[in-house]
């Protein structure tokens, strides 16, 4: 599973900077919304329909729907077909690549303090 | 598991401590032939006259990386704080990813922290601030029971 879970990771040109995935900008703009954070939240314990997210939420199902509809967008939800309803599921790839991105930043942070370390010795005590 | 991720905003990047002042350390954050000197690390390299400095809140602060094939990557960055030689704070256009560079006097030397926060803060439920890592465990523990 976890092999699953990870099997996706966000493209990056070979040892070099990372190439951010269109869709990377998407999911950080869905997930930027406290309501859509909390859709999140609460489909990691498993899929719902529209009806059972919204109840914890002061918001029309219509709302909830066109909160769905962004994260769906963004990759992040997807939504099936069964008989009247639509349940929803999260997409653990989509989460899984934002984790990946946010890895890739540590390790080129990393790697940039340890060229400005170089770089600054080089440089002697100028100050 | 891969992901430390922190739904509730800002996160620890990177943290070390550098043998050189605050002041100096400051200097090679917002001078383009330093910028151009570190920025790369070892995966890639910035060419100085790719940089370019417009050091207020609101000024744009660009450069452009090169991979060892060739690539070529314009990155653009907006100064959000600026307060010299405590604290750089810079957002990336496209993304809006928000970069904290904190310098702190430490022993001999200066302690340089970054942080990132990638989306806002304010978070409705205590649910919610368990975060992605977490989200991602109930999400492979649900995957596993059903």
């Amino acid at each position: 599973l976890r092999k699953r879970l990870f099997a996706y990771s966000v493209r990056r040109v070979p040892g070099t900077v990372l190439t951010q995935p269109a869709d990377l900008d998407a999911s950080f703009a869905a997930l930027g919304d406290p309501v859509r954070r909390a859709l999140v939240t609460r489909l990691a314990r498993g899929e719902a329909t529209v009806g059972q997210l919204a109840e914890p939420f002061a918001l029309t199902p219509q709302a909830i729907s066109h909160h769905l509809g962004v994260l769906r967008r963004a990759g992040l939800v997807e939504q099936r077909r069964e008989g009247t309803s639509r349940p929803c599921r999260l997409r653990p790839e989509a989460l899984a690549g934002l984790g990946n991105w946010i890895d890739e930043q540590r390790r080129m942070w990393d790697d940039r303090l340890v060229a400005l370390e170089k770089h600054l010795d080089g440089n002697g005590d100028a100050r | 598991m891969t992901a430390s991720a922190d739904l509730s905003g800002d996160e620890l990047i990177a943290h070390r401590h550098l043998a050189a002042g605050p002041e100096r350390v400051w200097d090679a954050f917002i001078t383009p032939v330093a910028i151009a000197a570190f920025w790369g690390g070892s995966h890639a390299t910035v060419a100085p006259d790719s940089v370019t400095v417009d050091l207020r809140v609101g000024g744009e602060f660009a450069l452009t990386t090169r991979a060892p094939n060739g690539d070529t990557r314009r990155l653009r960055f907006v100064y959000v704080r600026i307060d010299q030689p405590r604290e750089l704070a810079f957002e990336e256009h496209l993304t809006r990813l928000l970069t904290t560079v904190t310098l702190t006097p430490s022993g001999d030397g200066t302690d340089v922290v970054v942080h990132q926060r990638r989306l806002p803060p304010e978070l409705p439920t205590a649910q919610a601030v368990a975060g992605l890592a977490s989200i991602l465990d109930a999400l492979a523990a649900h995957l596993q029971s059903s």
